[in-house]
C-alpha cells in the first residue's frame, strides 16, 4: 500500500490519545525532592560533626590529663559547633509556601539553587580558619605533652587533615558545578526565544 | 487536518501570573491542550515505554519551569514545542551515550535499516511503527523537523522552533518527503 505524506500526517496525528494527565501535584512533588535531598545531605553533615565530637571525647581520660590537648580539643569542638550552626544558617532547606504559583515556584527553585551554590562555594574558607587554632594547639600538645614525640601519630594526623581538606575542596567544587549547571539550564530555557 | 492546538492562541503569563491559582491554571490549560502532541513527541523520541513516561514528565517539568519566561515573545504553541524539543534532544543525546546505535542524518538514512515489508498490505499501526523506527534513527535536529512536519506545523513555525533558517527547513522538508516516499512507497508531495 502506498502511503502519501498527507496520509502519514493524518495517521500520525490520530495516534496516542491515551496521554497521561500531568498536574501541579506531580511538579510540586518533584521540586520537593530537591528540598528533601538538601535536608538529607545536611543531616549527614550534622551527624558527621556530632560523631566526630563524640569520637574525640571518647578519649576523655587522655584529654583531661593534658592541659594543652584539652584546650586544643575544646577549641576544635567549639569550632565544629560554630561551623554546623553557620552551615544551617546558610544551607538549610527552606520549605516553599503551599500556594506558590508557577512564577513564584520557578523563582523559589532558582533562589534555592543559588543559595546552595553560594553556601558550598569556597565553604572551606569558612570552616578552615575556625578549625585552625584547635588543630594547631593539638599539634603543639603532641610535641610538648607526649614523650617521646609520637612522630608517626603526628604524620598520620597531618596527612589526614591535608587529605580531608583536599577532598572537601574537590567535592565542593563538583557540587558547585552541578548547581551552576542546573541554574544555567533554567536560565537558558527561559532565554531561548 | 491538524489536531494540534491553534497556533494563533497567544497567552501571556504576565497577564495571568499572580500568586497561585491563575498561573497554575495557565500551566494546566497548556498541559491539557498539548497532551496529545507531547505524548506523540515523547513516543517518537523514546521507544522504551517506561523511558517515554520519564521523558514526558521531564518535558512537563521543563514546561512548568519555563512558562514564567514566556512573555508573549512567540505563540504558545511555538514555545511549548521549543521547550519540549530542547528536553527531548537532551534526552536523545543522553541515551546516545548509553547505547551504541548510530544516529544518522536525513541524507544518510538507509531504507533497509527500517524493517520494511514492501508490497505487503500494512495497516496504520504498522505504518506508524515503521515511521517511529525511522524517526528514532535520525539525529535530533532532523528528528525535530520530521516530527513537527508530521504534527502539521508550517515551515515558518518549524524554523522558529528549531532555530533553523527557513531555506534550511524547506530543504529538510523536501528530503523528508523524499524519504517518506521511498520508505512508504507514496508519492512525494510538494
Amino acid at each position: 500500500m502506498n502511503v502519501s505524506s498527507e496520509n502519514l500526517q493524518q495517521a500520525w496525528q490520530r495516534q496516542a490519545l491515551d496521554a497521561p494527565r500531568i498536574n501541579l501535584t506531580y511538579l510540586r512533588h518533584h521540586t520537593e525532592r530537591f528540598q528533601r535531598r538538601i535536608r538529607i545531605r545536611n543531616a549527614f553533615e550534622y551527624l558527621g560533626g556530632i560523631a566526630a565530637i563524640l569520637l574525640v571525647l571518647s578519649r576523655w581520660s587522655y584529654i583531661q590529663s593534658r592541659p594543652l590537648t584539652f584546650i586544643g580539643v575544646a577549641l576544635w569542638v567549639l569550632a565544629t559547633i560554630y561551623i554546623m550552626v553557620q552551615w544551617h544558617r546558610r544551607a538549610s532547606a527552606q520549605p516553599p509556601a503551599e500556594q506558590l504559583g508557577t512564577l513564584d515556584a520557578l523563582q523559589f527553585y532558582r533562589q534555592q539553587l543559588v543559595r546552595q551554590r553560594d553556601a558550598v562555594r569556597d565553604h572551606w574558607r569558612r570552616w578552615l580558619p575556625p578549625m585552625a587554632p584547635g588543630l594547631v594547639m593539638v599539634f603543639i600538645a603532641l610535641f610538648v605533652e607526649v614523650q617521646p614525640i609520637p612522630w608517626t601519630k603526628i604524620l598520620a594526623f597531618a596527612t589526614w587533615i591535608v587529605f580531608g581538606v583536599t577532598m572537601a575542596v574537590v567535592n565542593n567544587a563538583r557540587r558547585v558545578r552541578a548547581f551552576q549547571q542546573e541554574i544555567d539550564a533554567l536560565d537558558s530555557m527561559g532565554n531561548k526565544t | 487536518m491538524s489536531t494540534t492546538p491553534d497556533s494563533s492562541v497567544i497567552l501571556s503569563l504576565d497577564a495571568h501570573a499572580g500568586p497561585g491559582a491563575e498561573s497554575d491554571a495557565l500551566f494546566e490549560s497548556v498541559a491539557r491542550d498539548f497532551a496529545a502532541p507531547l505524548t506523540r513527541l515523547a513516543r517518537a523520541h523514546e521507544a522504551d515505554g517506561a523511558l517515554q513516561q520519564d521523558l514526558l514528565q521531564e518535558i512537563y517539568l521543563a514546561l512548568w519551569r519555563s512558562l514564567p519566561a514566556f512573555k508573549n515573545r512567540c505563540s504558545m504553541r511555538t514555545w511549548v514545542y521549543r521547550v519540549a524539543h530542547n528536553v527531548a534532544a537532551t534526552h536523545v543525546l543522553r541515551a546516545k551515550r548509553r547505547k551504541t546505535n548510530q544516529l544518522v542524518t536525513l541524507d544518510d538514512v538507509e531504507i533497509a535499516d527500517v524493517s520494511t515489508e514492501a508490497g505487503e498490505a500494512i495497516d496504520e499501526a504498522r505504518t506508524l511503527a515503521r515511521l517511529m523506527q525511522l524517526i528514532q534513527r535520525l539525529k535530533p535536529i532532523d528528528r525535530e523537523v520530521i516530527i513537527l512536519h508530521l504534527e502539521g506545523l508550517s515551515r515558518d513555525e518549524i524554523a522558529e522552533i528549531a532555530g533553523l533558517a527557513l531555506s534550511n527547513v524547506a530543504i529538510k522538508i523536501h528530503r523528508i518527503k523524499q524519504l517518506l516516499a521511498r520508505s512508504f512507497g507514496g508519492r512525494e508531495n510538494s
